[in-house]
């Protein structure tokens, strides 16, 4: 009885309150959420690659 | 799809709607006014071989008598040559074109890319499109996000447990 509410809090992530249908709605929106940060991050390769041409080589100068 | 000016009346058709409305303008004109005008009528309406162009001139005359300050537009509009006509037809339409040609004031898409002044300048770049578009689904789940948040809030309350 004593150990049920320390293991709720040891599991503390996105979908443990969660039941099914919250769990399936959430992880649409994570999905779409991603699906829009890798278009977005593709586009700005592209422009990159645009501005710098194809042929370019992206040297990280620490 | 072109637009040109209406068809114009035959020349036979024409020279009879002439000669009708000569006939008819000098007859009312002869009957209101005095006998000079009267005498004029029975020359010019009396024989059927008149020539088309005295019927034309006939015409001219009667319309200066009838607005001596010159033709108002709609009658110059509505018995002018089809040059200078404003009225618009549409040559070899289909039968659907009148119905899929818009009159309204707000243009469709097409219609306003249609335009020149409205179109987008240069054609998109695929790296402006994945930016737009990846921006479009942030901003749905954001939107999807707010919702769920807020209807899960309304259920369940601020606990995390339920």
């Amino acid at each position: 009885m004593a150990s049920e509410p320390d293991r709720k809090q040891n599991r503390l992530g996105l979908f443990t309150g969660l039941n099914a249908l919250e769990t399936i709605v959430v992880a649409a929106i994570v999905i779409v959420a991603l699906a829009g940060m890798m278009l977005v991050g593709k586009g700005l390769f592209l422009q990159s690659r645009i501005v710098a041409g194809p042929n370019a080589v992206f040297v990280a100068a620490l | 799809m072109s637009v040109s000016a209406p068809p114009p009346l035959s020349f036979l058709r024409r020279a009879g709607f002439g000669l009708t409305i000569a006939a008819i303008l000098v007859s009312a004109g002869s009957a209101m006014a005095g006998s000079a005008t009267a005498r004029g009528a029975v020359e010019m309406s009396g024989p059927t071989g008149v020539s088309l162009e005295q019927t034309g001139l006939a015409l001219e005359q009667t319309d200066d008598a009838l607005f001596p300050l010159g033709k108002p537009p709609a009658l110059i509009e509505a018995t002018g040559s089809a040059a200078n006509s404003p009225m618009l037809w549409l040559d070899n339409a289909p039968l659907g074109a009148p119905d899929q040609m818009s009159t309204g004031a707000i243009l469709s898409a097409r219609q306003l890319a249609s335009l020149g002044a409205f179109a987008l300048p240069g054609r998109i770049l695929p790296a402006e499109r994945h930016i737009a578009i990846g921006l479009m689904l942030l901003a749905g789940a954001a939107m999807a996000t707010v919702s769920f948040g807020l209807w899960r809030w309304q259920v369940r309350g601020l606990s995390w447990e339920a």
